[in-house]
């Protein structure tokens, strides 16, 4: 006779997943599109594809790893990684922040900014590097790229950071 | 001009809001699964149809339920996932199962509490070119049932508790079923009441001989979901004999 159905293994991990690290994921979704209005949907996307398969044995801290590098891929093979964030990002700061007389406060603001106008596999490299805490090779391996191609992009990305917020200091000045 | 430290902090001070939903992802995941699930019952009838092959031409086989191991894949549709868990076929295939010359598989008991019920004619004449019948499935638990067979069960002739001929070659189809309690399934199937052979072959094989005969029946079954506790191996549902005399 069937057993009474119990849910299947890969939906508590789904649950779990979601709950227990959803913060986290979200967070890092953001830093890599670069939209709060995104993050969430990347996100979902990305799980949707990781447990869109037919797969167990699935633990939650390795089922965020592979959530995680869905989340890189899809945004980096998608139609979102036009420049949209680009073409936002100004709209992106917060304005009371704007107004902060405090000098580390805007530069923070600036940071960021600049930081969200980065091409995407630049800000892909930065996240992995300085957030993700990732080597260079790691980041290659992750992006399926060289590790050449890798310091390219984060010396390129570092440039571009402080080349434009040295620009904009100089507005201001 | 920013330093490390502050792009650190930075990265690390980020916050976005999470809307995100268990219920949206299971569902949207179990959509994305189903036809993967044919799919690789798909790809796993054909290959168990191939140990069967295989299974006939090594006629030294010395039990039906002999096991051995197969593990279908599928192209990989997403480069973030790096492996694929289909079901595992751990046993040949039910169109393998019963070979000629044999005694054919005790039937055991569905772990969906599926069983067939073959329904030939009483009477059927020694010299036809087939005899057409019907298998039907029906589902004995108690809760629905979904998933897929092939798109007909292996019917096995049996006298004297030995398989003298087998229904005809494996159609490779799936047939997708959704069983409520009690609710059956019909299939169309036939085989000719000819000697089978070790070999496969039942050409040029004499007619079977008038007399008494036994009809049984086996299909794999897969089911659309696997509990948590669930073995990642299909269904072999089975069911009781029933009679026919050939004159």
């Amino acid at each position: 006779m069937a057993k009474p159905r119990q849910s299947p293994e890969w939906e508590s991990v789904v649950t779990r997943l979601v709950t227990e690290r959803g913060d986290a994921l979200t967070r890092y979704a953001y830093l890599i599109c670069g939209s709060r209005d995104d993050a969430s949907d990347l996100v979902q996307d990305a799980l949707v594809k990781t447990f869109g398969r037919l797969r167990n044995g699935h633990t939650i801290s390795s089922a965020e790893a592979y959530v995680r590098r869905a989340i890189l891929n899809t945004y980096l093979d998608s139609g979102r990684r036009t420049s949209r964030w680009r073409k936002i990002a100004h709209l992106e700061a917060t304005p009371e922040i704007d107004d902060a007389p405090d000098g580390e406060v805007q530069s923070r603001v600036d940071l960021q900014g600049e930081l969200m106008k980065l091409r995407p596999r630049e800000r892909a490299c930065v996240v992995l590097r300085y957030y993700e805490d990732l080597k260079v090779d790691d980041i290659a391996q992750w992006l399926s790229i060289s590790p050449g191609a890798v310091k390219r992009y984060l010396s390129d990305a570092l440039a571009r950071l402080a080349v434009s917020l040295t620009d904009e200091e100089a507005d201001r000045a | 001009m920013p330093d490390e430290k502050e792009l650190r902090d930075l990265l690390a001070s980020a916050d976005a809001p999470n809307s995100l939903d268990p219920a949206v992802v299971i569902r949207r995941a179990k959509r994305r699964r189903l036809p993967q699930q044919v799919a690789a019952g798909a790809v796993g009838v054909l290959a168990v149809a191939g140990i069967g092959v295989l299974a006939v031409n090594l006629s030294s086989l010395s039990s039906p339920l002999a096991t051995t191991s197969d593990q279908s894949a599928l192209s990989d549709e997403a480069a973030d996932a790096p492996s694929d868990e289909f079901l595992t076929q751990k046993r040949l295939g039910a169109n393998a199962i019963n070979v000629c010359g044999a005694v054919p598989a005790a039937p055991e008991p569905s772990r969906y509490g599926l069983e067939l019920t073959v329904d030939f004619p009483d009477v059927a004449p020694a010299n036809a070119a087939a005899v057409d019948g019907q298998v039907t499935m029906t589902n004995t638990s108690a809760e629905i049932v979904s998933g897929m067979t092939a798109i007909a069960p292996t019917v096995a002739v049996i006298q004297d508790d030995l398989v003298v001929a087998l229904s005809g070659p494996a159609e490779y189809a799936v047939q997708m079923i959704d069983l409520a309690p009690g609710q059956s399934v019909e299939y169309a199937t036939s085989f000719s009441p000819v000697q089978c052979s070790a070999d496969g072959d039942a050409g040029d094989n004499a007619p079977l001989e008038a007399g008494d005969y036994e009809l049984t029946a086996l299909v794999d079954f897969t089911p659309a979901e696997l509990g948590a506790d669930e073995p990642a191996l299909a269904d072999l549902i089975s069911g009781p004999r029933s009679q026919l005399t050939l004159q």
